[in-house]
């Protein structure tokens, strides 16, 4: 269907619209005109993708600037899923305007999933992929070719060079599929030919890694226009994936495979110095002017890239000690030494980035300086050098990238060395952990280069916690209600087991056998009313082998199994996708399955039970993380001091979202019905915590209840989700549907939010009056909520409430008014 | 020349270590402990060190070089090693060497591409040493400008010295003050309200060597290092003064000991406002401060720009603060 928003014509590629989708359409649009960052949650199931993609194509072909969105998902399902919906759309476009748009859409992923030559695509590993791929397609094996050396190259991707740079692929979306398709068919590397066009797209969809890790994103997203709109979706995670991508762990089996890589390369040098020394006197005057590497024809085929620089110093020449290419060598095996050194120490250390320099500083001289330059002049010696083998040297490059992180950053990052792997174990296994705490130093960039980011999720609450964690303002932070026919899921909170026992997977009960007998009789009872597939989530994979066996001992699963095969996920990701094969078949055998499985685990994430695949989903204990670990102690005390969050805020931030998402697994649209428990004293609190979405469906008398009373009503919930939807609600809901509307009920809400408007005159928000509910929701969480909660509240204040409510803003001019007067 | 025990570059791994001369090894004794000689840098065990240099032997190890020459090892010359390989911890004691005399600063340099030069150049000569080519000359190279830059290899020494100290306090004064935060965080959970002790991370400038004149880059006296800037030393830092070099004297009274004043002399007799630590001394020069003050100021003077100025600043400031409109205009 067609319709407007203020006066940007939006095509949508279905007949129905949901007032969710149409709401988050419109505050897309309010914060891409406003430029700006926003955080919008909407439920899961309920079309974001597509009317996320619909909102900025219209907008994108209305204005004449033609902003380049750039679409940022996780996993590569979901980045297929994301251009089949794309390719969908222009079609749909095309048929209702009558012409085909200039459009190009591309999606990008690694070359082993769209590698096409005959030997190197059937490598297994990625890594080797990437590597032999390069050995192919690198600038200087094309330069020996042209010399008439006789070397082995890609056909697939010398193609290339016979093509338009600018026109490798025709105008259209193409999905991963098709685009291998296309390459087959014409001969042409599809990695290439995505990568090549980037520049030339309207939509660009691939993974978050392409942006935020500094290594990739320095390649591939350098050429990216400010004006872009970037969107990461299922972005609940995206702290973590920051910190991730900025962290090194170092083994003492990495550093001596970088010794040898160390020693490689003096071997190559004394190789090249006798071959053909001009090279390196080249590369070495380059250096000694201060000249960038210059030849950015080769940039794409670079293997190594720098991690996050501050601009300053990358255009500063590189220090007079490391210019040489065997002073640079000599360098890096000092380094390399210094650190086997402090991999002797039998205790564990803690140290900030300027210590570790000093100490560094003390024994070895190597300076802050050149070791800032350290992976920066390690890329430009192997570029010399021509290395093709370049997974040898991988272990090199960490070091190097370790080396200029630790002396670019004095803050957000700890070195912490434990020699130990567990606290039992006698035999020393150092790893040295150069960890990142700082979520927002991987961000920052992106937020800095576009002018509107927008993080986006099914789970995304509290909504506060993101900006400030990431170190960034938005124009607008929204979280949408589901809207539905009627009651299609029951979240409940279940606080105590049959016997009135409290349950809480907290760390002084939890092996508590009344407690684990506790949720052994709940699981019972389930099994028994609910029908097809049932999913439990632990909060680690310990307390699940635990209580696991509990219940053997206990003859608790004898029971069970009378109802409901059990199938368990393990860290191996092959025996778990075996359980879930199973189990999908038990579920359509009619019986039922019980997959148990843990709340950080891959089944938690991205893994999707909608219908008869998840009927009830259990949360067993809050999935609070390990908290003895150091690394999370040290990323807590920096959040704490430098960013005045909590620790007990965090962590129970952290465990509602993992909770969140795994409720999020069973309901997965809007036709779909499912029971979430929440099985644990301590969620009783946190509900003010949970996506507005569940928190608003959970009524009072869904909270605190006893497995007896949480079973009663699941029974009723069933019973009566089971009677078909009576025909005449909808005439009585007014004419138009309560949880979809067609183009009509569309055109009379908003000729009806106009009118208002008209009325209303002075806010000039159509939502405002519309959603009083809205409102009202916001303020009974303030209410009702413990400390903490007003607190983050109080600190979104300037954001939201001043966005959302023209009376509040009007009456804090007058108290600063008032205040002014008093103080003259 | 090759030195045996560098062969392989590296030592073989600790598991089972032998000493060369009396075949003992750490798989039948845990403790046994390795010294290296830091002339020839061959590896023996701390049994081994003591007896050889008590009765004054050269190094055991065959084919020494050192040994061949007849150098005989003091116990001092023998030390733990500290890298694992032997050649990175010889480099290591060639650079300390050698960085002790080339220890020119970047602020001395007059362009960034000179001290990187020289960088390059100080790199040079200690691979040369490293590698042992051109030992003569370089050693030579580095005796001459030993001698030539004494005053300042000295100086500059100090000023590492100095900031390595600064630094080394300022990093205890950071931990402290975490841990001070970190112990009130977790007192007060609930409302924290504690008070931010701001790390004092004022850049260590003090002591940084001031430019005197822009003659352009000039060299050492030996010769050796090119593109330097004339420098001299800083003055010592100034103690604060609050009052900004205003003058204190008392020109128009002297203070005595006691005034008679009937208002005071209950208070006098009375321990209580003593035990308080009143000064009476204090109340009366602040009394006749007051009573004097602005007698030798002139406000046309000051106008035209003769009197000192600290007190015109000081006389701005209080204009501006005497017109309560206009501060409160520039709010809005």
């Amino acid at each position: 269907m067609k319709f407007y928003i203020d006066d940007l014509p939006v095509l949508f590629p279905y007949p129905r619209i949901y007032p969710e989708q149409y709401d988050y359409m419109c505050d897309l649009k309010k914060t891409l005109e406003a430029g700006g960052h926003c955080v919008l949650e909407m439920p899961s199931g309920t079309g974001k993708t597509v009317s996320l993609l619909s909102l900025i194509v219209a907008y994108q072909q209305h204005y004449p600037e033609k902003r380049k969105l750039i679409y940022c998902s996780r996993t590569m399902s979901e980045i297929e899923k994301a251009l089949a919906e794309l390719k969908a759309l222009m079609k749909y476009r095309s048929e209702q305007l009558g012409i085909v748009e200039e459009f190009r859409g591309l999606g990008l992923t690694s070359r082993k999933n769209l590698c096409l030559h005959p030997s190197v695509k059937r490598e297994k590993s990625g890594a080797v992929v990437d590597a032999r791929c390069r050995s192919l397609t690198a600038g200087f094996i094309k330069e020996k070719k042209e010399r008439g050396e006789d070397v082995e190259s890609c056909i697939y991707h010398d193609n290339l060079d016979l093509l338009e740079p600018h026109n490798l692929v025709p105008p259209g979306v193409f999905t991963l599929d098709g685009l291998l398709r296309y390459g087959e068919q014409h001969k042409q590397c599809p990695y290439f030919s995505a990568r090549r066009m980037m520049s030339f797209c309207n939509v660009i969809i691939y993974s978050y890694h392409y942006l935020l890790d500094p290594k990739i994103a320095e390649r591939v997203s350098k050429e990216l226009s400010k004006d872009c709109i970037v969107v990461f979706d299922e972005a609940h995670n995206i702290d973590n994936v920051c910190i991730e991508s900025l962290s090194i762990d170092l083994t003492e089996d990495s550093l001596r495979k970088a010794t040898r890589g160390a020693h490689n390369l003096e071997r190559k040098i004394e190789e090249m110095k006798s071959s053909d020394e001009e090279k390196l006197q080249n590369e070495y005057q380059k250096l000694v002017e201060g000249l960038r590497q210059a030849d950015e024809a080769r940039a794409e085929d670079a293997f190594m890239a720098n991690p996050a620089l501050p601009d300053d110093l990358l255009k500063e020449a590189v220090p007079g000690n490391i210019r040489r290419a065997e002073h640079f060598v000599a360098f890096l095996k000092r380094f390399i030494e210094y650190l086997k050194t402090r991999m002797k120490v039998l205790y564990v250390i803690q140290e900030t980035p300027p210590s570790f320099l000093a100490h560094l500083k003390d024994l070895t001289f190597i300076e802050r300086k050149p070791l800032r330059f350290c992976a920066e002049r390690l890329t430009s010696l192997v570029r010399t050098l021509e290395l093709t083998n370049i997974e040898d040297y991988q272990p090199l490059q960490e070091v190097a990238t370790f080396a200029t992180l630790a002396a670019t950053y004095d803050t957000g990052f700890l070195l912490i060395l434990e020699p130990y792997e567990s606290e039992q174990a006698t035999v020393p296994n150092p790893i040295l952990h150069f960890t990142c705490l700082d979520a927002s130093i991987a961000i920052k960039p992106v937020f800095e280069r576009f002018s509107s980011v927008i993080i986006t999720s099914g789970t995304i609450s509290p909504l506060e916690m993101y900006p400030k964690m990431l170190n960034f303002s938005t124009v607008l932070q929204e979280s949408y209600p589901m809207s539905l026919e009627r009651r299609s899921f029951l979240p409940m909170i279940v606080t105590r087991g049959s016997d009135q026992q409290t349950i809480s997977s907290g760390f002084q009960i939890r092996s508590d056998l009344g407690v684990v007998r506790n949720y052994g009789n709940l699981l019972f009872e389930f099994a028994k009313i609910t029908p097809d597939g049932i999913v439990v989530f632990f909060p680690s994979y310990l307390y699940m082998e635990q209580i696991i066996s509990m219940w053997q001992g206990a003859g608790i699963l004898d029971q069970i199994w009378n109802y409901k095969l059990l199938l368990v996920e393990t860290p191996d990701a092959q025996e778990t996708s075996l359980a879930l094969e199973t189990y999908r078949t038990a579920c359509d055998s009619g019986k039922g399955a019980i997959l148990l499985c843990v709340a950080r685990g891959k089944v938690s994430e991205g893994i999707d039970f909608d219908h008869h695949f998840g009927r009830t989903v259990i949360c067993i204990g809050a999935p609070f993380q390990y908290t003895e670990s150091r690394i999370l102690k040290a990323r807590l005390e920096f959040l704490r001091e430098t960013y005045r969050i909590k620790e007990t805020d965090f962590l129970s931030f952290d465990a509602m979202r993992h909770a969140a998402q795994c409720l999020g697994r069973v309901l997965r649209g809007k036709d779909d019905y499912g029971i979430m428990v929440l099985a644990d004293r301590r969620f009783q609190r946190k509900r003010n915590q949970l996506p507005r979405w569940i928190a608003d469906a959970m009524t009072d008398a869904e909270t605190g209840l006893s497995t007896d009373m949480a079973v009663g009503m699941a029974k009723k919930f069933l019973r009566s989700i089971a009677q078909p939807l009576p025909k005449t609600s909808r005439e009585m809901s007014g004419g138009k549907g309560k949880d979809s509307w067609s183009l009509q009920d569309l055109e009379s809400v908003q000729a009806e939010r106009r009118s208002r408007r008209g009325e209303g005159g002075h806010t000039g928000r159509d939502e405002d009056e519309d959603r009083p509910h809205d409102m009202q929701g916001v303020n009974n969480k303030n209410g009702t909520g413990n400390g903490h909660v007003g607190e983050i509240d109080r600190a979104m204040e300037p954001t939201s409430n001043y966005m959302r409510n023209g009376l509040d803003e009007f009456d804090e001019g007058i108290d600063d008014d008032e205040l002014m007067r008093m103080e003259a | 020349m090759v030195m045996s025990g560098m062969q392989n570059g590296h030592i073989a791994s600790e598991a089972d270590d032998i000493c060369p001369v009396c075949k003992n090894s750490t798989y039948l004794q845990k403790n046994l402990r390795f010294k290296i000689n830091t002339k020839c840098y061959h590896r023996i065990c701390e049994g081994c060190v003591d007896r050889i240099t008590s009765t004054q032997k050269k190094c055991p190890i065959a084919g020494c070089t050192f040994a061949a020459r007849g150098v005989i090892p003091r116990r001092g010359e023998y030390r733990v090693q500290t890298f694992e390989d032997l050649a990175i911890e010889r480099e290591v004691d060639i650079r300390k060497r050698v960085m002790a005399i080339l220890n020119r600063r970047e602020e001395e340099f007059y362009s960034k591409r000179a001290w990187d030069d020289f960088l390059e150049q100080r790199e040079e000569l200690i691979m040369n040493l490293v590698l042992k080519t051109d030992v003569k000359k370089t050693e030579a190279t580095l005796s001459k400008y030993k001698e030539a830059n004494a005053d300042s290899i000295k100086a500059n020494a100090a000023l590492e010295r100095n900031a390595a100290a600064q630094f080394e306090s300022r990093q205890t004064l950071q931990k402290e003050q975490a841990n001070l935060r970190r112990q009130a965080a977790q007192q007060t959970y609930e409302d924290d309200r504690f008070h931010t002790l701001t790390a004092g991370s004022r850049d260590v400038k003090a002591g940084a060597m001031e430019v005197i004149h822009d003659d352009g880059p000039v060299s050492d006296p030996s010769g050796l290092v090119k593109g330097l800037r004339k420098l001299r030393p800083p003055s010592p830092e100034k103690v604060y003064d609050p009052f900004m070099g205003m003058a204190t004297t008392r020109d128009y009274y002297g203070l005595q000991a006691d005034y008679p004043s009937m208002r005071l002399t209950k208070a006098k007799n009375d321990t209580r406002t003593r035990a308080g630590g009143f000064d009476f001394q204090a109340y009366y020069d602040e009394s006749l401060l007051r009573a004097f003050a602005g007698l030798g100021c002139f406000i046309d003077k000051e106008k035209t720009g003769q009197g000192p100025p600290a007190t015109r600043e000081l006389a701005t400031v209080v204009a501006a603060e005497s017109l309560p409109g206009r501060i409160n205009d520039e709010v809005f």
